[in-house]
């Protein structure tokens, strides 16, 4: 199968697609990303391609007719609305959902009745990348709905951005105005965007074939033997875990990115330093940016002005005063966020769990925040302070290696398992027992893990301290700026897991 | 064109050739010196890298095959009933244009009479598209051994593989039994695609014709394996070695005469031979392949280390019966 980080598609896709964009006149450049679109998409999910495509045609068209309807005014536009973004929404829910939610009722079901029935799972096949171009289209046509953006005239253009290769199978989410000055430029292939590209995929491909890979291969096997770990190692495998996605998902963020590029488009970035966040809310606005941009766009924002919570806000000033108006204001809009960011995810009450565990942290922080500055102020302690922003890391670690936990887990009792197991024990006998040795991974490795993490820590600081980043390293001189693209190459060529000894490790976000 | 655009041009090209120049210089070393020494390589390309590194034109026999072969064939008994050298370049789950590859490789260097290919991988077929990539990556390989063997780095400096102190010419011996509980009648039962697609049959063409331009004779032979074989495959194979002109021996219809005895000559329920069933197989087909008249060595000065790791065999064989000792075996 083709993905991302295999040489189907380093060595063979991507060329050959350079390779027939530029070679056709600008004008058809657009149809040769289409068509290498579906070709990818039919390597890996064969005819579903037809099921984008379709969706693609329908919200081509329900764009169009929205804007007709939004201009003349007539009242039938939001029944075209919502029936349109129910359309895609609900097959997402059909496809996703359908075993999850009878798998419940029939739980639910024997609970009442005292039955033992057992639900057969029927056998759906999921189109690749669905949760994320859904989640495309129905920002799509909302912004047309709401006047943001004109409906599209040219279906090759939403075909081109529903389909585009490079962010189909884990994002990033985009919106259209945010990606349509490059997507739909067809600008010849220049050296500048090569150079940066091809730079850039071999950064993603050093965090995710270099470290994420390795990490995998320990984390199935701590995951897996959960049972028999207690404190540290628990708390290992959650830190592992972590690292892994973190390294896997924006390395592979890396590769779509770099691979748009090599055609001069831009896609929006999807993690920006997220572990350099004070809190859970910042997190967010720096890990998998494009999914809580999305989530903040079209339903934060909405619940933030709909009628409802003007409502409330008027009469719970009132009556309940400013402190209880603000949390429950703060609840009614992000509670569905943090809901529809779980359920997202999969069809997992561990998901769910997730999304709600971010729901309760960040709605405390932002409940509290007011009285906690206050209280700092009271006792004279300087939130600037270097000590007080290392305590507040500190804890948003603890917050997201939680999360994490209970994210990767089997499921959710697997993941209270693991949690109370922190405290069952210090797992110290196992680590001096040479357990890392005995989880798939020899030494050599775990010392590869660990200079590649040194690497990429010490990048991830000075970009955040901005004082360097890849594409600062294109102003460099020649000598420094080669010397790192071959340190950069070789590095991913001896110490990539791949090849003979190692088993391509599936990635994590196209099985959402 | 713009001087400026010239330069990056100019600029760009360079880069590629220092990059390639790198990565030929770092291949050329691996091939020169790295994968000369003994032991090495381990894991999947160890019996390649063997192979390879055997002295020129001084084997007769080369298998070909998945991991059914490297627990079929054992070298040492051909060695000691006929004096004939083989090596097993099997590896596991080896794709037909992996075996059309490692043979062209091999016969820049060896000029065999036999090639011997175990037929399981002729069932196993790659979608399209890999197998184009997979051509692609095997032409890389060649040419760039730093991505092949880019692991190398972990043995550098380190004592060569105890692996090796088991190794003779691609076969390591098994002792392990877990005992096949199935039918003893599994070739009557259909278990699965018994089709050859047309992928594989391009590439053995390939071989076929690779061995009929060099003079060698290519001989299909089937391992017993009551997990992975069946009548279907087997007429599949019949019918396809005729129309190749090629000899087939499908031992899984002659298990009675090999002496094969499930409860002890397996060491995972019948997937694959343990020593036991290994030294039966070896045995048999020395005799059967005898009828091709290959040179006996024996008493050839250049051959004297064959007889040495004879000699090994033997003494770790004799060890491995004395542990087992429902083995009914004669080395």
């Amino acid at each position: 199968m083709i993905t991302y980080t295999n040489e189907i598609y380093l060595v063979f896709f991507l060329p050959l697609t350079l390779l027939a964009y530029e070679i056709c006149p600008k004008r058809h450049r657009g149809k040769v990303l289409i068509a290498a679109s579906y070709v990818f998409f039919y390597l890996i999910s064969k005819w579903l391609f037809l099921y984008l495509f379709g969706v693609s045609v329908f919200i081509y068209l329900a764009a169009r007719l929205l804007e007709r309807a939004r201009r003349s005014g007539k009242r039938y536009g939001k029944i075209i609305l919502i029936f349109s973004v129910l359309l895609p929404v609900g097959l997402l829910l059909a496809l996703k959902y359908t075993n999850f939610i009878g798998e419940n009722v029939t739980r639910l079901g024997n609970l009442l009745s005292g039955g033992t029935a057992v639900f057969q799972p029927w056998s759906i096949l999921l189109p690749i990348g669905i949760s994320f171009y859904t989640l495309e289209a129905v920002g799509y046509l909302l912004d047309v709905w709401w006047g943001r953006i004109p409906a599209e005239k040219s279906l090759e253009k939403v075909l081109l951005f529903l389909s585009f290769f490079p962010k189909l199978m884990e994002g990033p989410i985009l919106r259209w105005q945010d990606t349509e000055a490059t997507l739909f430029s067809n600008e010849s292939l220049k050296l500048e965007n090569l150079e940066t590209g091809a730079i850039r995929i071999f950064w993603g491909l050093l965090k995710k074939i270099m470290i994420a890979d390795r990490l995998a291969i320990v984390v199935n096997n701590l995951f897996a033997n959960y049972a028999s770990h207690q404190g540290l190692v628990t708390v290992l495998a959650a830190v592992l875990y972590t690292t892994q996605l973190y390294m896997e998902f924006s390395g592979v963020m890396d590769i779509c990115i770099g691979s748009a590029k090599l055609f001069g488009i831009v896609l929006p970035e999807n993690f920006r330093q997220p572990f350099f966040a004070k809190n859970a809310s910042e997190f967010w606005q720096r890990w998998h940016i494009s999914l809580g941009a999305w989530f903040k766009n079209y339903i934060f924002y909405p619940m933030s002005t709909s009628s409802l919570v003007k409502k409330w806000t008027k009469t719970g000033r009132k009556k309940f005063g400013k402190g209880l108006t603000r949390a429950v204001t703060s609840a009614l809009c992000l509670f569905p966020v943090w809901m529809a960011n779980g359920i997202w995810h999969g069809a997992k009450w561990s998901y769910i769990f997730y999304g709600l565990y971010y729901f309760c942290i960040i709605l405390f922080e932002t409940v509290t925040e007011p009285y906690w500055k206050k209280g700092m102020e009271k006792l004279h302690i300087n939130m600037a302070a270097p000590w007080y922003r290392a305590g507040q890391r500190v804890k948003l670690l603890c917050i997201v290696f939680t999360g994490e936990m209970f994210f990767r887990a089997e499921n959710l009792h697997v993941g209270v398992h693991m949690f109370r197991s922190i405290f069952t024990g210090s797992g110290m006998a196992e680590l001096k027992g040479h357990l890392l040795l005995n989880v798939g991974i020899d030494i050599d490795d775990w010392n590869v893990i660990i200079a590649g993490l040194i690497v990429v820590v010490l990048y991830d600081i000075l970009k955040e301290l901005n004082v360097f980043s890849l594409e600062k390293l294109r102003a460099m001189k020649l000598p420094v700026r080669w010397s790192a693209y071959y340190a950069l190459i070789f590095s991913v060529i001896i110490f990539g897991a791949y090849g003979e000894g190692y088993q391509a490790i599936d990635l994590i976000y196209a099985g959402f | 064109m713009h001087a400026e655009a010239k330069k990056h041009a100019v600029r760009f090209l360079a880069f590629v050739l220092i990059l390639f120049a790198v990565l030929k210089g770092i291949s050329i070393g691996i091939d020169g010196v790295c994968l000369k020494k003994k032991g090495i390589v381990t894991g999947r390309l160890q019996n390649v890298v063997g192979c390879m590194n055997e002295p020129a034109n001084s084997l007769d026999i080369v298998v070909l095959g998945d991991s059914e072969s490297y627990n079929s064939f054992s070298p040492m008994i051909f060695w000691k009933n006929n004096g004939v050298t083989s090596y097993v370049m099997g590896q596991s789950g080896q794709q037909i244009t992996e075996a059309y590859n490692n043979l062209s490789e091999v016969l820049t260097k060896q000029n065999p009479r036999l090639v011997l290919l175990e037929t399981n991988m002729l069932f196993r077929s790659p979608a399209a598209v890999s197998d184009k990539a997979n051509v692609l990556y095997h032409a890389v390989n060649q040419n760039f051994s730093v991505f092949r063997f880019h692991n190398l780095w972990k043995r550098v400096g380190k004592a060569s593989s105890s692996v090796m102190d088991n190794f003779f010419k691609g076969y390591t011996i098994v002792e392990n039994v877990n005992a096949y509980e199935g039918s003893a009648d599994y070739m009557a039962v259909n278990k699965k695609d018994s089709q050859i697609s047309d992928h594989v049959r391009k590439y053995t063409q390939m071989i076929a014709d690779l061995c009929k331009e060099k003079n060698i004779q290519l001989v299909f032979y089937t391992a017993p394996s009551p997990v992975n074989s069946c009548m279907g495959m087997s007429r599949a194979v019949t019918a396809y070695a005729k129309e190749l002109g090629v000899p087939y021996y499908d031992l899984n219809l002659k298990t009675a005469e090999l002496g094969i005895n499930w409860q002890t000559d397996t060491y995972d329920k019948g997937d694959h031979l343990n020593a036991s069933g290994a030294v039966k197989v070896s045995q048999y087909l020395s005799r059967q392949l005898a009828a091709f008249h290959l040179p006996n060595h024996q008493n050839e000065t250049a051959y004297q280390s064959w007889a040495r790791l004879e000699k090994d065999y033997e003494i770790r064989m004799m060890a491995v019966l004395e542990r087992n000792t429902k083995w009914q075996i004669s080395l």
